[in-house]
């Protein structure tokens, strides 16, 4: 739940007295360049403040620290530490999250070959895996996934639109690409450039 | 621009980033010892004295050698990328120019960036070496070999520890670390040659050896680990902030036992200071990584305060190993671990809350003790 959100860059506004509600499985967002999609979604994670205005989820505020267990994002803004291994990084993040890692989509998203490989060295795609593994690990309620099928090969593509169907939390999606579309309720939110007042 | 002109260019660029990164810790030593920065640009001159003399005192003549030779392969791995230009490296590898140009353009880098450090002992030598040849009738040959033995040493140590830091990825563990701690406990035992010779024995042997290999295994788990994989990757910040507090423990011991008794304390005092602000400045180095994670770091269910304590906690434990040099060297009594503690967590507080005026609070503790000092004397 967006209330009532001003966010700036500078001086570039990107939402200005933004309020919006989501209570649909299934969201995709759109827009141009620039729209504020990716910010939107940091904006949820709690990972950035609002200027003004509050960011809530299961009417508890996205920035307290209990609420990071409820949701998960994949995005190029949030980057992992390149300068651990494969293993390590989750190792790491189960730790924190106290989860399992599963087998199955370590094997699905074919990463168990760059077990020991530095984050650092991943290709794009396997990054990106890697990204949605930290990001689905710990089954959040909420998940926010930015531009997920970037840099992705047919299987990992296939690998995702079986996770994303098969997710029983709420999916966010800020895409081009019309993921998840194939859920019956899809929910489609176009952004606007935040025009200058 | 030709060739050199392209690599000098991509070599002063690297030198200027680092010189930016290092910006705070640098303003902080200006604001400190304004006066004392002058007199450090004399520091190789008195090295060069004392290195180039075939009478000075044993002790003192190891404990120079090792601390320039340590000073002159850190400022070189500092350089080092600049020297390779390794942040454009695929764009230059990718440049039509032969392996020998580039070798020579690398080499010239090296003498460039070594500077004084290089070229004075050099020309002290030919200096040496000219007034030899006109002794060379009047003096026997041995005569002149003895006199000239301790600065061609030196400039074939500084010459070799140049390139090495460069073009060699093995660390001198051996030559600049385990043989000066042994050696200079019992640097009367053997004359000064021999002790280069034994010196360039331990290069050789270091150079064979393979390079140890580290693994952290199952031992660090979660935050540690995240944190210990940090440095490892990029252990640069860490090695070289350990031969800052390796050189100045020398430069303060060396000071410490050629002043009165009375001064003793105020040598120590002063080492006390600088150490803990060297060992705090660690902090700024988990902040960075904070800094440069947080997003991920955020979207973690640990709140900012068990970030931070953690941070605290491991840059505690990386102190330990600069206290144990400490206390071998052996120059502190009570009232300088109060000091030291007094002046590290100031350091820290600053760092925390304040980290471009981190050195206001240590200063002040320092400035209350020494007022404390002189009204109790």
């Amino acid at each position: 739940m967006f209330e009532k959100i001003s966010h700036y860059y500078q001086n570039r506004c990107v939402f200005n007295d933004f309020t919006l509600e989501i209570n649909e499985p299934r969201v995709l967002i759109s827009g141009p360049n620039g729209s504020g999609k990716t910010t939107l979604l940091m904006l949820a994670a709690g990972l950035i403040a609002p200027d003004e205005g509050k960011v809530s989820f299961n009417t508890q505020s996205v920035l307290t620290t209990e609420s990071k267990k409820l949701i998960g994002i994949s995005a190029s803004k949030v980057a992992l530490p390149a300068f651990l291994t494969v293993a390590e990084l989750l190792d790491f993040h189960q730790r924190q999250f106290k989860c399992e890692l599963s087998e199955h989509w370590l094997m699905q998203f074919d990463l168990k070959q760059y077990w020991h490989s530095k984050v650092a060295n991943l290709s794009l795609g396997n990054y990106k895996k890697l990204s949605l593994l930290t990001a689905v690990m710990h089954q959040p309620q909420l998940l926010l996934l930015d531009e997920p099928a970037n840099g992705l090969d047919d299987n990992a593509r296939l690998a995702l639109n079986l996770l994303l169907s098969d997710y029983s939390g709420q999916v966010i999606i800020a895409s081009h690409e019309a993921m998840a579309a194939d859920h019956l309720q899809v929910r489609h939110i176009q952004l606007q450039r935040c025009e200058p007042t | 621009m030709n060739y050199w002109q392209f690599r000098l260019r991509l070599y002063n660029e690297s030198l200027k980033q680092w010189l930016d990164s290092i910006k705070q810790i640098s303003m902080g030593i200006v604001a400190l010892f304004p006066l004392a920065l002058p007199a450090l640009i004399f520091l190789p001159f008195l090295a060069w004295n004392i290195l180039a003399d075939v009478s000075s005192e044993n002790t003192l003549y190891l404990n120079t050698l090792w601390g320039y030779l340590l000073f002159l392969y850190s400022w070189m791995l500092i350089q080092r990328h600049g020297v390779l230009a390794t942040q454009h490296r695929y764009y230059v590898d990718s440049l039509a120019v032969t392996d020998v140009k580039r070798q020579w353009c690398e080499t010239g880098l090296i003498i460039y960036s070594a500077n004084i450090l290089l070229l004075g002992p050099l020309c002290l030598l030919l200096l040496m070496v000219y007034e030899g040849t006109n002794r060379f009738f009047t003096f026997p040959l041995w005569y002149i070999v003895e006199q000239l033995a301790p600065i061609f040493g030196l400039v074939a140590l500084i010459s070799y520890y140049s390139v090495s830091a460069v073009r060699v990825p093995k660390l001198p563990w051996l030559s600049l670390l385990v043989l000066p701690l042994g050696a200079i406990p019992m640097a009367e035992a053997l004359a000064k040659t021999q002790w280069l010779v034994l010196w360039c024995v331990a290069i050789i042997i270091e150079r064979q050896l393979p390079i140890p290999s580290f693994s952290l295994g199952a031992w660090a788990k979660g935050l540690f680990r995240l944190q210990v994989q940090a440095d490892l990757q990029n252990p640069r910040s860490e090695g070289l902030r350990f031969v800052a507090l390796l050189l100045m423990t020398i430069v303060l011991g060396i000071m410490h036992d050629g002043v009165k008794h009375e001064a003793q304390s105020y040598v120590a005092g002063f080492l006390s200071f600088c150490a803990a602000l060297l060992m705090a400045s660690s902090l700024f180095d988990s902040q960075a990584l904070l800094r440069l994670y947080q997003p991920y770091f955020t979207s973690l269910p640990v709140s900012r305060h068990a970030l931070q304590s953690h941070c605290l906690l491991y840059v505690g434990i990386k102190a330990l190993p600069g206290l144990l040099l400490l206390s071998v060297v052996d120059l502190f009594s009570v009232i300088h671990w109060v000091l030291w503690s007094i002046f590290y967590i100031t350091s820290l507080v600053g760092i925390f809350y304040r980290p471009k005026w981190f050195f206001i609070l240590p200063i002040i503790s320092a400035i209350v003790w020494f007022l404390l000092v002189s009204m109790g004397s």
